[in-house]
């Protein structure tokens, strides 16, 4: 099957880039997803307690802006329900062809166009916009044994509904974002809970309110009232990047982490282990009220000491102390290091993704990459934020992405690629402003660090920026080409 | 000054003037209706045919004597008209050939709009020289019977005899059997999706083009209620199609051959361009049924135009925008049609 444009992925990205592409009158795409519903990571994380730390009235499309939220901080289904909500109203279902899960991505500099092999079919499409997302496939860390374990196994992002935590003895793997808002769920049902914890988080209150049915249907018949709020929450979130950029400031938040887990908890060894050795910041900062009080429970055990192996019906720490277990949950994340999707897109050298990355993945402002034309990438390097809501982000990527599709079509080119001099000097910008920030001098390991130890996930800067930078292309920082012995293969709108 | 170029005119005026000065009514998705349309419905509404109260033949003059004036008459290779001689009636048809030297993509049977109670072979002339140009597919349009005096099945039976008749005489066309596509808008695009559905799979079509088509008489949904008044197609214009086109047999609604969307689908029915306007009162009919048929697993390429309402087919040569549009219709079509006889 032909497409002018192929989307891969009905998440977030996906849908807004959809939604942007109808704006301008482009209807000749299709948006391949590997499952049979809309929504992403929020139709994978079904895990009790699921939620997300930006507040809904934010973490939404701005063209979409829902009067009907009941809390402040919602939780995955009514996100889901809003993104099914949203991909209806704009027309998008007939647009998305489902079971489709991509295999393959090919740069066919001949023809200038993206051989495209899913599971069923073969797509060719004059460009691609991957929306795969970087917290898709979830990561399970090699313990020896394993694979020898009797009781069941889930992880947070395959949570089962066939799982059933009750009165069973469950260990804990983990102890980030998911697993504080998946143990206050479960842990009043369990008979007895470990959780392994390698490096503590840093935790703080959540302010979480139902939204009353009176202020809803006030947002309802005002929509300025709701972009009113929308920008109050995004400016308070938006003055705390001065604290990731400049670490001396975090001292105000680390202290209101350390009252909150002092007030939370009165054992003092436990809260000693409890507590981080780094700047907060470094690792993402989570929100919550719950999980103190919940691993300070009876039936909740603190283990600080490491997995060492796991045996078929228990789990042993590093110090050789034997657990048993009926379950094993993880919490370990996500694959967000070594992208699974960058294996499978060969670009215009016929090397992978990953290859041309290596341990240092590098782009044109989080979109682009040299070497791959005609493809731009959601939630590429650099495009992570540890303080706002990622969807103003990804509309941002998604307008960048469709400024360069109409900027080739408007010189009547059928390629445009990244040059080398302007992903370069994108790259020493980001690591210029990389130095000296919370993640790279905070004394952490976290994801946001590649192998090579640079920053090539977060956006060292304020959100705004990232939008004035991205949401349309700089043109001296892209070439137009034709498709090499073919000068008819004009792409025409 | 002829009708036409007075119009023309004005559309190359008020498209000079930016949208946001202008306003005028906004669709469920917050675009605005293009502004010669605005126009186009104000002179409609002063000199609505009431559709119920009209005798049909005088409907059909009415109908006629509006759309020919706003034809432009876009060049094709050749067109002739021809008839189809079937064992006891025969249809009028008219073939068109593109110009041009490059092969061209096969054969399209289509069935024109018109409520199945009007609409004919001139209404629809300059939707199918435009299509067959875009396209570069030959078009044969056929002249169906029409309702009330031939009801139902009597327009589809037609459309479908018409459609191996032309099956049968491929060769003679310069096309293989294999080749033959079916489209149709509104009515006629009901007619194309049924078609597709109930062909069985060695004398089916290898593609359907359906242009706002109606696919479901019993369902309900939004644009039914937003659309339904003052917007090109009424549903006023709608039940009385219903009648006349059902007559006594109101259960009929139910079947799958008048509302195809409530029949079975598989995936072996033909690849789809399903198209839908934004002011239409049955945008959300075509919508639903390329989502079905998308669900189903059938190749779907959908398109909406978001500023253009019902029947914008018949308005190219008055207004760019619904020519515009029609075109990169024409182009996908050819595509479609083109991968699908290949595959």
């Amino acid at each position: 099957m032909k497409a002018k444009i192929i989307i891969i992925g009905s998440g977030f990205g996906g849908l807004a880039t959809a939604k942007k592409l109808l704006d301008e009158g482009e209807t000749d795409f299709q948006i391949l997803e590997r499952a049979e519903d809309v929504g992403g990571v929020w139709r994978e994380n079904v895990y009790p307690g699921a939620g997300c730390d930006v507040q809904s009235h934010l973490y939404s499309f701005s063209y979409d802006l829902n009067p009907h939220w009941t809390r402040d901080y919602s939780r995955q289904g009514e996100i889901l329900e809003y993104l099914r909500a949203s991909a209806k109203k704009w027309g998008l279902l007939p647009k998305i062809r489902m079971k489709e899960d991509v295999r393959k991505l090919r740069w066919l500099e001949q023809d200038g166009e993206w051989e495209v092999t899913t599971a069923r079919n073969v797509y060719f499409a004059k460009f691609v916009v991957g929306a795969f997302g970087n917290l898709s496939d979830p990561a399970i860390p090699n313990i020896p044994g394993l694979d020898t374990f009797e009781g069941e196994v889930v992880h947070s992002a395959s949570w089962s509904q066939d799982f059933c935590h009750k009165e069973k003895r469950v260990a804990v793997i983990g102890t980030g974002a998911s697993v504080i808002q998946f143990v206050p769920e479960i842990q009043p049902d369990v008979k007895q809970m470990s959780v392994f914890q390698r490096t503590p988080p840093w935790i703080l209150p959540r302010d979480d309110n139902p939204i009353p049915q009176k202020q809803r249907s006030r947002y309802a018949s005002n929509i300025w009232r709701m972009q009113a709020e929308r920008l109050r929450l995004y400016l308070t979130r938006e003055v705390n990047v001065l604290g990731f950029l400049f670490p001396k400031l975090m001292g105000r938040a680390e202290r209101q982490a350390r009252k909150h887990l002092e007030a939370s908890v009165r054992d003092t060894a436990l809260r000693a282990k409890l507590t981080p050795d780094y700047r907060i910041g470094c690792k993402r900062v989570l929100l919550s009220n719950v999980w103190y009080p919940a691993i300070t429970q009876d039936n909740v055990e603190v283990v600080t000491t490491g997995v060492a192996s796991i045996e078929k019906n228990a789990v042993v720490d590093s110090n050789g102390h034997r657990r048993e277990v009926d379950a094993i949950i993880f919490g370990t994340g996500f694959k967000a290091k070594d992208l699974p999707f960058a294996k499978f897109i060969y670009g215009k050298d016929g090397q992978s993704l990953s290859e041309v990355w290596g341990d240092n993945p590098k782009s044109l402002v989080g979109t682009s990459i040299v070497g791959f034309p005609n493809f731009f990438l959601l939630h590429g390097p650099n495009t992570a934020l540890g303080h706002t809501s990622g969807v103003y982000i990804l509309e941002a990527q998604a307008e960048h992405a469709i400024s360069g599709i109409l900027y080739a079509a408007r010189k009547k080119k059928p390629i445009i690629e990244p040059r080398q001099k302007a992903q370069d000097r994108f790259t020493r910008w980001i690591k210029r402003r990389s130095k000296g920030t919370v993640w790279t001098s905070g004394g952490c390991e976290s994801w946001y660090l590649d192998n090579s130890g640079q920053n090539s996930s977060l956006w060292p800067s304020f959100s705004f920026s990232y939008r004035m930078r991205a949401s349309k292309i700089r043109r001296n920082e892209y070439d137009l080409r034709d498709v090499p012995g073919d000068v008819s293969l004009i792409v025409t709108r | 000054m002829s009708l036409r170029t007075i119009v023309r005119a004005l559309d190359a005026v008020i498209s000079l003037v930016p949208q946001s000065l202008l306003g005028g009514p906004k669709n469920l998705k917050g675009y605005h209706l293009s502004p010669l349309l605005r126009v186009i419905l104000k002179a409609q509404a002063r000199n609505k045919v009431d559709m119920g109260n009209v005798e049909p033949e005088q409907l059909r003059r009415e109908m006629r004597s509006q759309l020919l004036p706003l034809r432009a008459g876009y060049q094709v290779g050749q067109v002739r008209d021809l008839s189809i001689d079937l064992e006891d009636r025969s249809l009028k048809a008219r073939h068109y050939v593109p110009s041009g030297k490059e092969p061209t993509q096969g054969l399209t049977v289509y069935l024109h709009g018109g409520g199945y109670i009007f609409g004919d072979l001139d209404t629809h002339d300059d939707v199918c020289r435009l299509l067959c140009r875009e396209a570069n597919t030959q078009i044969i349009s056929v002249d169906y019977r029409l309702a009330p005096e031939h009801p139902f099945p009597a327009g589809l039976t037609d459309a479908i005899d018409a459609f191996r008749w032309v099956q049968k005489h491929a060769h003679d066309f310069g096309v293989k059997p294999s080749e033959l596509a079916v489209g149709g808008d509104s009515a006629g695009g009901n007619l194309a999706a049924v078609l597709a559905q109930t062909t069985s799979s060695e004398d089916a079509p290898v593609a359907q083009l359906l242009l706002y088509p109606g696919t479901d008489q019993i369902t309900k949904r939004p644009s039914h209620f937003a659309f339904g008044e003052g917007f090109f197609l009424d549903n006023n214009d709608r039940t009385v199609f219903r009648q006349h086109y059902l007559q006594s047999r109101q259960d009929a609604s139910q079947d799958p051959r008048v509302s195809p969307h409530l029949g079975e689908v598989s995936e072996h029915i033909a690849p789809a361009l399903i198209v839908t306007a934004g002011f239409d009162v049955l945008h959300d009919e075509g919508e639903a049924y390329a989502n079905k048929l998308v669900r189903a697993g059938v190749c779907v390429d959908y398109m909406c135009f978001e500023h253009l309402g019902h029947g914008f087919a018949n308005l190219v040569g008055i207004h760019r925008a619904s020519e515009k549009a029609l075109i990169e219709v024409g182009q996908r079509w050819g595509r479609l049609c083109k991968q699908s006889a290949a595959s």
